[in-house]
């Protein structure tokens, strides 16, 4: 059952406090233990005209009707992170929870991580469990405000990678060299996930992740550049049967097989890569990542995205302004089987229903003001414009009539973010 | 067997938060002014193992979390003093240190420095020969020496 708004608002409003202390215990015999935590509290409104749920970055719900009005529930997060480093030499023991909202639109808690790290050298360090996805600049620490100028991570990169972690292992080697830095990170493991699709909720399994990235940097800059690559199932009931029926029909019908072939039921490879580039020298902020995922399937869809966002500090208030772009290369032209095939009428029908972009164009502006007591309170303000006739952009649940708006959209954001 | 339990306040404590809120309603903001502080000390108890630091050595210390068998701490975040800086030492403002310490915490890559407000900073480095603290340079208190030096820009 979800969460009401004010319900939500009433635990951060007991929790947060609360948890404005972290905890650190030191002990000769038992080690060094510390609880770390953070809290965001975010209000969304979108004027989608009643037709459609606006998801941003979090976990893709099914759609609520919240963000029609005011939505406190789908960028909302608190997060607890215990550390624990035993008497061992390099060992360390880290669980990450988090509550938030999931792709079932219910606010639940949800172990996020949960592994064993050794750093047997300065530079090198190891790690096995539930670990961080390394797939993006940022994806290690996507959940926390305070990392951030937006309000929420930015969706034209975020938005497509619903998964936070890869069960198997991670290492992270860094060298420093006068004022510069090299990193590389690589994983290997598995995830599942379930996530809204265009015929509803569905589960995606993703196995032999292999994972990597190069990050190369200085005090106020850092470059990056990383990737991964698995092999992925969708389970969707709808979409196994519109599949299993145009396969009966492929062996008379290359089309029919082509599109059986775009709705897979068996594993099938992805990949991405992804840039990005910050810098951070004050007054002036800039951080940008684009991002660029294969696939020959409709189930993923190959998918292309950047974001930009600068900023610049006067005091506790930093405004900025943020721009990106997103779209999918995959093949979405209509199909349609030959006259007189067996039940082809309504098969094409419902490949081409299934045919929904997702490009978007989004310029936005905002503010962050550091509070003094640690908070940080952000405004922000997104225009974003649907850029095809089959597009539904960032939006789920879409009513008749909103795929392919013409009209742009407005969404507004508030956030209070604390970090303890 | 040594056993302690602390905790540590990362930003100001319930009651800064509170008082930030009811700040922030009322429209007042409380912004340190780092380019009214003059030169800024590195400072160690006498006895302290440390004879000078560079200025990468200190930015390893305090920004990195390379803090070895030694205490780095900071001043409040409303210390103008801090803001001054990290300011010269990672041209770094308040909003980019706190972007920065929230990706070194939950990355596991290192803690930030304990904060203590001016007494308790000073009580501790009397009291510990490992701390390192930052100071304004024209009132280092007795018993505390320099080991690095951060001027104003000119």
């Amino acid at each position: 059952m979800a969460m009401q708004p004010h319900v939500l608002l009433l635990v951060c409003g007991i929790l947060c406090p609360l948890a404005t202390l972290a905890a650190e215990f030191v002990s000769e015999t038992a080690g060094e233990f510390r609880l770390n935590g953070f809290a965001t509290l975010v209000a969304t409104q979108a004027d989608s005209g009643g037709a459609a749920d606006y998801r941003s970055a979090n976990y893709l719900s099914a759609g609520s009707d919240r963000t029609r009005t005011w939505d406190f529930q789908n960028d909302s997060i608190l997060g607890l992170q215990a550390f624990w480093s035993p008497p061992v030499d390099g060992l360390t023991v880290v669980a990450q929870g988090v509550l938030a909202n999931d792709t079932h639109d219910d606010f639940k808690p949800r172990l996020d991580w949960l592994f064993v790290g050794w750093q047997p050298s300065d530079t090198l360090k190891l790690r096995a469990g539930r670990t961080p996805f390394p797939a993006m600049m940022d994806s290690e620490v996507r959940w926390l405000g305070h990392a951030r100028l937006t309000t929420t991570p930015q969706p034209e990169t975020y938005f497509h990678l619903p998964m936070t972690s890869l069960d198997g292992a991670s290492l992270r080697w860094r060298r420093d060299f006068d004022s510069h830095y090299l990193q590389l990170r690589a994983g290997a493991g598995q995830t599942d996930f379930d996530t809204a699709s265009r015929t509803g909720v569905t589960s995606v399994d993703l196995r032999r992740v292999t994972a990597g990235s190069i990050e190369f940097g200085g005090e106020v800059w850092r470059a990056y550049i990383g990737g991964f690559h698995g092999e992925a199932r969708v389970q969707s009931a709808p979409l196994a049967r519109l599949h299993d029926s145009l396969s009966a029909l492929a062996p008379g019908s290359p089309i029919a097989a082509e599109m059986a072939a775009a709705y897979p039921t068996d594993w099938f490879p992805v990949s991405q890569l992804s840039l990005g580039f910050e810098y951070l020298g004050a007054p002036w902020s800039f951080k940008t990542e684009a991002v660029r995922r294969s696939s020959d399937t409709l189930l993923i869809y190959a998918v292309r995205g950047w974001y930009a966002v600068g900023g610049y500090t006067i005091g506790a208030f930093t405004p900025f302004i943020t721009a990106g772009r997103q779209w999918q290369d995959s093949d979405l032209s209509p199909k349609q089987l030959p006259t007189g095939t067996p039940g082809g009428a309504a098969l094409s029908a419902f490949y081409n229903a299934t045919l929904i972009g997702l490009a978007q164009r989004r310029v936005g502006a905002g503010v962050r003001y550091d509070l003094p007591g640690g908070a940080a309170l952000k405004l922000q303000y997104d225009r974003l414009k649907l850029d095809e006739a089959n597009s539904r952009g960032m939006f789920v649940n879409p009513q008749p009539g909103f795929i392919g708006r013409t009209d742009p959209i407005n969404v507004l954001s508030l956030a209070l973010d604390y970090q303890f | 067997m040594c056993s302690r339990l602390r905790w540590t306040i990362s930003s100001d404590s319930l009651r800064g938060l509170l008082l930030a809120c009811l700040l922030a309603t009322c429209g007042d903001v409380v912004a340190a002014d780092p380019a009214a502080v003059g030169a800024i000390a590195v400072v160690v108890r006498n006895d302290s193992s440390i004879r000078l630091m560079t200025r990468d050595e200190v930015y390893a210390m305090f920004v990195l979390d390379r803090r070895g068998d030694f205490h780095p701490l900071d001043l409040p975040e409303s210390d103008p003093t801090r803001a001054a800086f990290y300011m010269r030492l990672a041209q770094k403002n308040l909003t980019m240190m706190r972007a920065l310490r929230s990706k070194l915490v939950f990355t596991g890559a290192g803690r930030p420095p304990q904060q203590l407000d001016m007494p308790a900073l000073i009580g501790r480095l009397a009291a510990d020969h490992t701390a390192v603290a930052y100071l304004p340079a024209s009132d280092l208190p007795a018993g505390t020496r320099s080991v690095a030096v951060l001027q104003p820009s000119p």
